[in-house]
């Protein structure tokens, strides 16, 4: 009887705890996240006026919107970049950090000097990497390539050349965390399965193929699935390069939005509300449908 | 053990994140002890060109004298808390902790509209400690844009800036870059010409008075050994702020005003042939532009966005894209800062490398001041005592301008920064009277002529310093003073019509804003980029600007009436 009632008592102070525990991050989750997002559902229907004040519009922001993105050069070279971001990350960046996953994994010669060097954009601040690269591209870059007769121009001052350079630092900074998780998965693979291919003579093109990629694919998968449903977030390290200032031809739709609510004022949060939903309209079904087909067709581990 | 070790760890942490920003006092970047003994007053100043030191000195002399003044029951005196840095205290201004708040590039109107600034009325039109109220010291222009929401005053103006060149005194004498009456070069004892404003005698003897001298002064500069230009590579947008210059120098007040106002008739008080015309471009003649006066109203607001003035200006820069590798310095590449490019220009003339102009805000003295000591540190007296000063720029485009045939010196005020009051405190009397009396304080003449003398800039309102004032200034200041006179000089793109008030920022005038185009199907936020990167013409990227009616009458209609 004794043994029951202090048990109660424990469980009862556990629970305690355990509430007090959950019950602030469940606060901050109801107002930062779930009024937040209501608030910006119901904006999204509304109008603000300095001399009218507020007013329903009902879809007229939408209708403002889809116009802008269809009408709108800015925006629709925003949606045509960041579509291009995620195309290349996708075959490039993804292809390539599965490859140095593999090398690392490998152990070949180098491996941990290269697993340092893909993962220090990951540890080093993305401002400071940006100002590295900054200066690499305008002084060191012109000097390592003079002796062989090219001459480099200001690649970052000329938005017809700045994009590309800065796709690439995209690219670049990316691999740390992507390789990390490959390697980490890689790892988990059985010892025994590697031994049984190289008994059957494979080459390691080929155990990367047709064991190391199956036996990943999961992780590969959500890398996919994660970069397709932040296509629209993804702001290319735009505003670290130029703050709210990079030319529109430079622009993704996740730079563009942070810079819009930047400086927005009341008047213009109901057409970025807008804004917000219809990317969510096109990017959660995107997102849902792909991760169906690759759960579907991906490669399996038989 | 562990369990109490674990448990201890997540009450501490939880009890840390429990009041981790909750108590102003808290506050990482508040670090005076606050006095129990007096009422507090928490202030914030966004610390860019302006820096904080006239801020300092007022929290000083505030304090003093207001030592013995109860604002609250049991407590006597006030202790100003400041925040000086560059964080934005505007944006979220309803949760802030700060009571009254400096700070630039404010969405006044609707930020007064949504309730959240103090009505502060009572203090602008009654009788301040120096005998006059400070809604005297406002323009007409100013107390109509300031009341336009609903008839009262919800923030004052804080300080100005204005966007244009500097120019180096010194390298002009030196290198004999003054133009002499009659033709020819000389240096500043010389005959000189009488300058933009047609008059001689003023303080603009001598320089280039049409965008024709402009570039013949600049040929004669590189022919001498000097650098034209320099300006920031990193942020090309700064270059927007010679476009910004030239515009204002060939439009004047009346013109550019009616881009914010979109009123020829200035609210009714002009008629007939009095009403204000505007400049103009309605099409061409081959690569020239066929200019037309118009009156603007609200219904033909869109025609402001084709302006005479703003093609010249365009055109002007893309004179200098095209000779950029002569009158550019080479220094200019996309890691040159706007710091590091005014720590090249100071340097310049000392490194025997001289550059004669900077293009940058006026502000940009105050902000170099570390270079300047850095300066002094290297070259000694040599860069002690430096002779910069704002330039007055052309205000005609061709020909030269004759005596009495130019044009006035307007200065146009980018910052859209005002001092205001949290309304998060209208429930609190104590409160709201202490902010209103440091607030009504800090705009008494002698504290806005302390604020100038502190910090070299302006606040947006008239008033002149004292000749002791003016003669202690550095020769940069002394001569935005004598440029700006008593204030009525400077034009405030602000205005009271319906449409601006409910899209003022779609019209801000302002670097990195106004000059966005569209041309060949590509959107360019900064002309010079447009220009250097892509080759694109003035006249396009003109064209690439305007407005059209449908699209004017599709924004704003519903303001028309």
């Amino acid at each position: 009887m004794a043994n029951n009632a202090s048990r109660k008592l424990k469980e009862r102070n556990r629970k305690i705890f355990y509430w007090l525990m959950i019950s602030l991050p469940l606060l901050q989750f109801f107002i930062f996240y779930i009024c937040v997002n209501i608030n910006s559902l119901i904006l999204a229907f509304k109008s603000y006026s300095v001399t009218e004040g507020e007013s329903f519009v009902f879809l007229d922001n939408f209708a403002t919107v889809i116009k802008a993105i269809f009408k709108d050069t800015s925006i629709s070279t925003a949606f045509t970049n960041s579509a291009i971001v995620w195309f290349v990350g996708l075959c490039v960046g993804s292809t390539l950090a599965l490859f140095f996953s593999f090398y690392v994994y490998k152990k070949y010669f180098g491996s941990g000097l290269f697993r340092v060097m893909l993962f220090m954009p990951q540890i080093i601040s993305s401002i400071v990497l940006v100002i590295m690269f900054r200066y690499f591209m305008v002084y060191a870059l012109p000097e390592f390539l003079e002796p062989f007769g090219t001459k480099v121009p200001d690649l970052l001052a000329d938005p017809n050349t700045a994009w590309g350079t800065i796709l690439f630092y995209t690219l670049w900074t990316g691999f740390g965390t992507s390789t990390m998780m490959y390697v980490g998965a890689m790892n988990n693979i059985s010892d025994s399965i590697v031994e049984y291919a190289k008994l059957d003579g494979f080459t390691p093109m080929k155990e990367f193929i047709f064991i190391t990629v199956p036996m990943v694919f999961p992780t590969v998968s959500t890398f996919i699935t994660v970069g397709l449903a932040a296509v629209f977030t993804n702001q290319m390290a735009l505003y670290q390069f130029y703050a709210g200032n990079a030319e529109p031809q430079l622009w993704t739709v996740g730079y563009y939005l942070y810079v819009s609510v930047q400086k927005a004022g009341n008047a213009e949060y109901p057409y970025l509300s807008a804004f917000g939903l219809v990317l969510t309209f096109i990017t959660a079904p995107v997102t849902l449908i792909v991760k169906k087909l690759l759960e579907k067709y991906g490669p399996g581990v038989n | 053990m562990k369990k109490k070790l674990a448990l201890l760890l997540a009450v501490t942490a939880l009890a840390t994140s429990c009041f981790v920003g909750c108590n102003p006092d808290d506050s990482d970047d508040i670090v005076e002890e606050i006095d129990a003994t007096k009422t507090q007053l928490y202030v914030a100043n966004y610390d860019g060109g302006v820096g904080s030191d006239w801020l300092t000195k007022l929290k000083k002399s505030f304090e003093e004298d207001y030592a013995e003044v109860s604002f609250e029951e049991g407590k006597k005196g006030a202790q100003l808390i400041l925040d000086a840095s560059t964080a934005n205290h505007v944006d979220s201004i309803s949760t802030e902790i700060y009571n009254v708040i400096f700070s630039e590039s404010v969405a006044y109107n609707q930020l007064a509209a949504s309730n959240k600034l103090l009505d502060i009325s009572d203090i602008v039109t009654e009788t301040n400690a120096d005998g006059k109220t400070i809604e005297s010291k406002l323009t007409d222009h100013q107390r109509r844009a300031l009341t336009a929401v609903d008839g009262n005053y919800y923030a004052l103006p804080h300080y100005e800036y204005y966007p244009g060149v500097t120019y180096d005194k010194v390298v002009f004498n030196k290198k004999q870059l003054y133009m002499k009456q009659g033709g020819g070069w000389t240096n500043a004892s010389g005959k000189l010409s009488a300058g933009p404003d047609g008059k001689s005698g003023t303080l603009d003897d001598g320089l280039p008075a049409t965008h024709e001298e402009f570039f013949a002064l600049c040929d004669q500069m590189v022919k001498v050994g000097v650098t034209p230009f320099i300006y920031s590579g990193m942020y090309e947008g700064y270059m927007d702020m010679l476009l910004e210059g030239l515009m204002v120098s060939y439009l004047g007040r009346d013109q550019l005003e009616l881009a914010f106002s979109f009123d020829s008739s200035k609210g009714g008080t002009l008629s007939g042939e009095d009403l204000v015309k505007a400049e103009i471009i309605t099409g061409w003649n081959g690569n020239a532009p066929i200019v037309e006066e118009k009156t603007i109203t609200t219904q033909t607001g869109y025609l402001t966005s084709s302006f005479a003035g703003k093609y010249y200006a365009l055109e002007f820069v893309e004179k200098l894209v095209k000779n950029k590798d002569k009158y550019f310095s080479e220094k200019i590449n996309s890691v040159l800062s706007h710091i590091d490019a005014q720590e090249e220009y100071i340097m310049s003339d000392l490194e025997n490398e001289p550059i004669g102009m900077l293009i940058e805000g006026s502000f940009w003295y105050n902000e170099a001041k570390a270079a300047f000591v850095r300066s002094v540190e290297a070259y000694g007296e040599d860069a002690e005592g430096r002779d910069f000063a704002w330039m007055p720029l052309p205000t005609k485009v061709s020909g030269s301008v004759t005596e009495a045939n130019g044009g006035d010196f307007y200065l146009v005020d980018e910052t859209y920064s005002y001092a205001l009051i949290n309304a998060n405190i209208k429930d609190d009397p104590a409160l709201v009277n202490l902010a209103k009396t440091f607030l009504q304080y800090a705009y008494t003449d002698e504290k806005l002529q302390e604020f100038t003398t502190t910090s070299g800039c302006y606040k947006g309102l008239n008033y002149t310093l004292t000749k002791d004032q003016y003669d202690g200034l550095d020769n940069f200041y002394k001569s935005i003073t004598d440029l700006r006179g008593d204030g009525t000089n400077v034009v405030r793109p602000i205005s009271d019509n319906k449409i601006y008030i409910n899209s003022e920022l779609n019209f801000k005038f302002m670097h990195n804003s106004s000059f966005g185009s569209h041309v060949n199907g590509k959107e360019y936020l900064v002309a010079l980029t447009a220009m250097k990167s892509s080759g694109i013409s003035a006249k396009d990227y003109f064209e690439g600007m305007r407005v059209t009616q449908s699209t004017w009458n599709s924004l704003y209609s519903k303001y028309f009436n």
